[in-house]
């Protein structure tokens, strides 16, 4: 048992480090559109001082712009958050559809996967007893996979299965 | 000098193109692999400063199809990443890599000193 125990996390050290960094670079990604956007902001500002004209609706496009990247970034953030918690525990409660809009949410953060459109119907909670951070795992190389293998500017479709089909996960030790 | 500025970022690539046009720089920008390799097909540039992770086409892959075009093109690679080997890559591959965010005046700097490097080579 322990053994196998030491195989999930020797395993799972390479999926968690792979997946933070594919967050940190998004992350990056966003900050420099800010950084980008508030310095066009401070040099528009700079030549009206010189006596250029301003145009309000351009300001005022900018500045929105900085807030919708603020909440691009805050998703992130709540992402890598709820992803970082998968690992609290070995075994315990994970709601999969939860899980599956999370390892989803990451999922198009990956470059190949940026402009495949996912949607995942889920109209109920399904929680199951499990290892928490398998499940992510688990849900994430298939939403993945499937992103990648749909191909670029693409749609794919999750449908939640009624629960009289539901899958039953299990793992044995 | 004709930049050409690549990154599927639209609001990053667009607002750095502006700033970089205020400063007298001539850029056009575009959003992917395939729509620089359309733009390189039609007009001349000095310099192509390629975004290295992209969807469908990434940056080196890029450079390599940019240079059959115009082989006399210069390179600017700009990631997100900062690892020491996407490092040595980037520096290999190319006249200089930059890690966003980044300061716009160390950009121009790399810009002149291209420029300067093609007219000692003109």
């Amino acid at each position: 048992m322990q053994d196998y125990e030491d195989n999930i996390f020797a395993r799972g050290l390479t999926f968690f480090g792979r997946t933070n960094r594919l967050i940190s670079h998004e992350l990056k990604n966003v900050l420099a559109i800010i950084f980008e956007t508030t310095s066009l902001l401070d040099e528009l500002v700079e030549l009206s001082e010189e006596g250029t004209r301003l145009e309000p609706g351009k300001l005022r496009s900018l500045a929105r712009s900085i807030l919708e990247d603020i909440d691009r970034g805050n998703e992130i953030v709540r992402s890598m958050n709820t992803f970082a918690h998968g690992v609290d525990s070995l075994y315990g409660e994970a709601d999969i559809g939860q899980t599956a809009r999370v390892m989803a949410n990451i999922s198009r953060m990956n470059a190949a996967a940026k402009k495949t459109r996912l949607e995942i119907s889920d109209p109920e909670a399904h929680t199951i007893f499990t290892i928490p951070f398998l499940l992510q795992n688990l849900l994430y190389h298939a939403i993945n996979g499937t992103m990648v293998g749909v191909g670029a500017e693409s749609e794919a479709k999750a449908p939640w299965p009624q629960p009289s089909v539901l899958t039953r996960l299990q793992w044995s030790c | 000098m004709n930049v050409l500025l690549v990154d599927d970022e639209e609001k990053f690539v667009s607002r750095l193109a502006e700033r970089l046009t205020m400063r007298g720089v001539d850029t056009d920008w575009v959003t992917s692999g395939q729509a620089a390799i359309e733009k390189a097909a039609a007009k001349m540039y000095d310099i192509a400063i390629l975004d290295v992770k992209m969807p469908l086409m990434g940056g080196l892959e890029l450079k390599k199809r940019l240079e059959a075009v115009q082989p006399h093109l210069k390179f600017i690679l700009v990631t997100g990443h900062g690892s020491g080997e996407d490092y040595e890559i980037g520096c290999r591959e190319a006249f200089c890599y930059i890690i966003k965010p980044f300061n716009i005046d160390f950009l121009m700097d790399r810009i002149n000193e291209v420029s300067k490097l093609k007219q000692s080579e003109s």
